[in-house]
C-alpha cells in the first residue's frame, strides 16, 4: 500500500532513496506500478497464472538492478521493458499452453443445445480465438507491438521507446505484423 | 516496405475519433498494402476480449506483496539482522576472508607466525621471548651476552638432581604402608629423615658441581 502523502514522489526519489536503504521505498515502486505491469503481462501472456509469474519475476529484477538503474529512461518504461521481455521469455518456454476466454465448452448455452444466440456468440468467440492464435504465432516483436498498438493503444513512438528502436521499426513491425495476420486469418 | 500513410490509417481504424477524411480513403483504396493491413484491424479490434486484462481477484496484491516480499534477498538478509544491499560490500567481505585464509594458511605452512599461537604451546611463547632477548642482544654487539643468550636457546636437558631436589621440598604423604618388594635404594633414600636427606644431595651437587 502507499503511504498517504506519498503517491506525488517522482520514481527517480524513490529509486534514489531505496539506493539509500529505505527498504519501504521499494514497496511504494511496487504499489504504483503492479497493476500496470501486470495488465501488459496478463495481454502477452493471455492468462492469470502466467502475468502472475512475470509481475513478481519483473518486480524481483528490478529490485536486483535498481542500483545500477542510471535513468536514461524513464523508470516505468524500464520496468515495462522488463516485463515485455520476460512475457516473450516466457512465452517461448511454454509452448501449447492455453488461453483465458477461449474455453468453449464454458460458453453459455454450449451444454444445453445450441440456440442461434449461442451460435452467434460460438462463432464469435472462434473468431476471436482465432485472432489470439495467430497474434501468439506472430515473431515476438511484432507480437509486442500489435499488442501494445491496437489492445494498449500506445502511439508508435511510445511503443518505439519501449522496444528500444527507432519508430520507424516499430511501424514497419506493426505493418508486417498486420500483413501475416492478414494471411494467417484468411 | 510500409506505407507512408499506414500510421494515419491505423490511428483512424483503431482509434475513437470521426471517420477518415474522403483523400485518406482514397488512398485506402488505391492502395494494395493499406487496404489489405485494413481489412485486419476490425477483426483484431473485435478480438478485444481474448486480450483483455481484467483486474484480479480481490485480496491478489496483498498475497502478491507477501509473496514478493519472502523473494527479495535482502529482506531475508535485513530479517537475519545484517543488510548488505550493494554487490560491492559482499564481494570485498569475500576478498577480506580469502586473504585472512591465505594469510593463515601461509604462517602455518611458514612457522612464521606469532610463536605460541600458531605454533602452539608455551614452549613456542618462550622461544619467542627469547628469540626477541637474542635480537636485543645481537643489536647492542657484546660478545658475552650474546653467548649467554644462545646457551639460553639451546634446549635444557632433563636434570634428575633438580628434579629430586624438587621432589622434596614437598611433604611426603605416605598413604599406604611400605611395600619390602618395591625397596629400591631410591626408596631406602626416602625413608631417611628430612635433613639426611637434604645433606646427602647437598654432597652429590658438590662432588658433580
Amino acid at each position: 500500500m502507499i503511504p498517504p502523502g506519498k503517491e506525488s514522489e517522482p520514481d527517480l526519489l524513490l529509486v534514489e532513496q531505496f539506493s539509500k536503504g529505505d527498504l519501504e521505498a521499494f514497496d511504494r515502486i511496487v504499489a504504483r506500478h503492479r497493476r500496470e505491469v501486470y495488465r501488459i503481462a496478463r495481454r502477452m501472456t493471455g492468462c492469470h497464472e502466467d502475468a502472475d509469474d512475470v509481475t513478481q519475476d519483473t518486480f524481483l529484477r528490478a529490485y536486483r538492478a535498481l542500483g545500477s538503474f542510471r535513468g536514461e529512461s524513464a523508470f516505468r518504461t524500464w520496468l515495462i521493458r522488463i516485463a515485455l521481455n520476460l512475457s516473450m521469455n516466457l512465452g517461448r518456454s511454454r509452448s501449447g499452453r492455453t488461453v483465458d476466454g477461449i474455453d468453449l465448452t464454458a460458453l453459455p448455452g454450449v451444454a444445453s443445445g445450441p440456440s442461434q444466440d449461442s451460435e452467434k456468440h460460438l462463432l464469435g468467440a472462434e473468431r476471436d480465438h482465432r485472432v489470439r492464435v495467430a497474434v501468439d504465432g506472430l515473431p515476438p516483436r511484432q507480437r509486442q507491438v500489435v499488442v501494445l498498438r491496437v489492445y494498449e493503444e500506445m502511439k508508435f513512438h511510445e511503443i518505439a521507446e519501449l522496444l528500444e528502436c527507432p519508430v520507424g521499426t516499430a511501424k514497419a513491425n506493426f505493418f508486417h505484423a498486420v500483413n501475416n495476420l492478414r494471411k494467417a486469418l484468411a | 516496405m510500409t506505407c507512408e500513410r499506414f500510421e494515419e490509417l491505423c490511428a483512424l481504424a483503431l482509434g475513437p475519433g470521426p471517420g477518415a477524411p474522403a483523400e485518406l480513403i482514397d488512398h485506402a483504396r488505391a492502395c494494395a498494402d493499406c487496404a489489405a493491413a485494413l481489412a485486419v484491424l476490425p477483426s483484431l479490434r473485435a478480438a478485444g476480449d481474448v486480450f483483455a486484462a481484467p483486474d484480479p481477484a480481490p485480496g491478489y496484491w496483498v498475497r502478491f506483496a507477501d509473496r514478493l516480499d519472502g523473494k527479495l534477498p535482502a529482506r531475508r538478509d535485513a530479517s537475519r539482522g545484517y543488510f548488505l544491499p550493494r554487490p560491492w560490500a559482499r564481494l570485498a567481505l569475500a576478498f577480506g576472508s580469502c586473504a585472512l585464509v591465505a594469510l593463515c594458511a601461509v604462517a602455518l605452512l611458514t612457522g612464521g607466525g606469532p610463536r605460541g599461537v600458531l605454533t602452539g604451546g608455551s614452549e613456542g611463547a618462550a622461544g619467542g621471548a627469547a628469540e626477541s632477548d637474542l635480537l636485543g642482544l645481537i643489536a647492542s654487539s657484546d660478545p658475552a651476552d650474546l653467548q649467554e643468550a644462545l646457551n639460553g636457546l639451546l634446549p635444557v636437558e632433563d636434570d634428575p638432581t633438580s628434579s629430586d631436589l624438587a621432589d622434596l621440598t614437598t611433604p611426603i604423604i605416605e598413604e599406604s604402608g611400605p611395600d619390602p618388594s618395591d625397596d629400591t635404594p631410591y626408596d631406602l633414600f626416602l625413608d631417611l629423615p628430612r635433613d639426611e636427606r637434604r645433606l646427602m644431595l647437598e654432597g652429590i651437587r658438590g662432588e658433580t658441581g
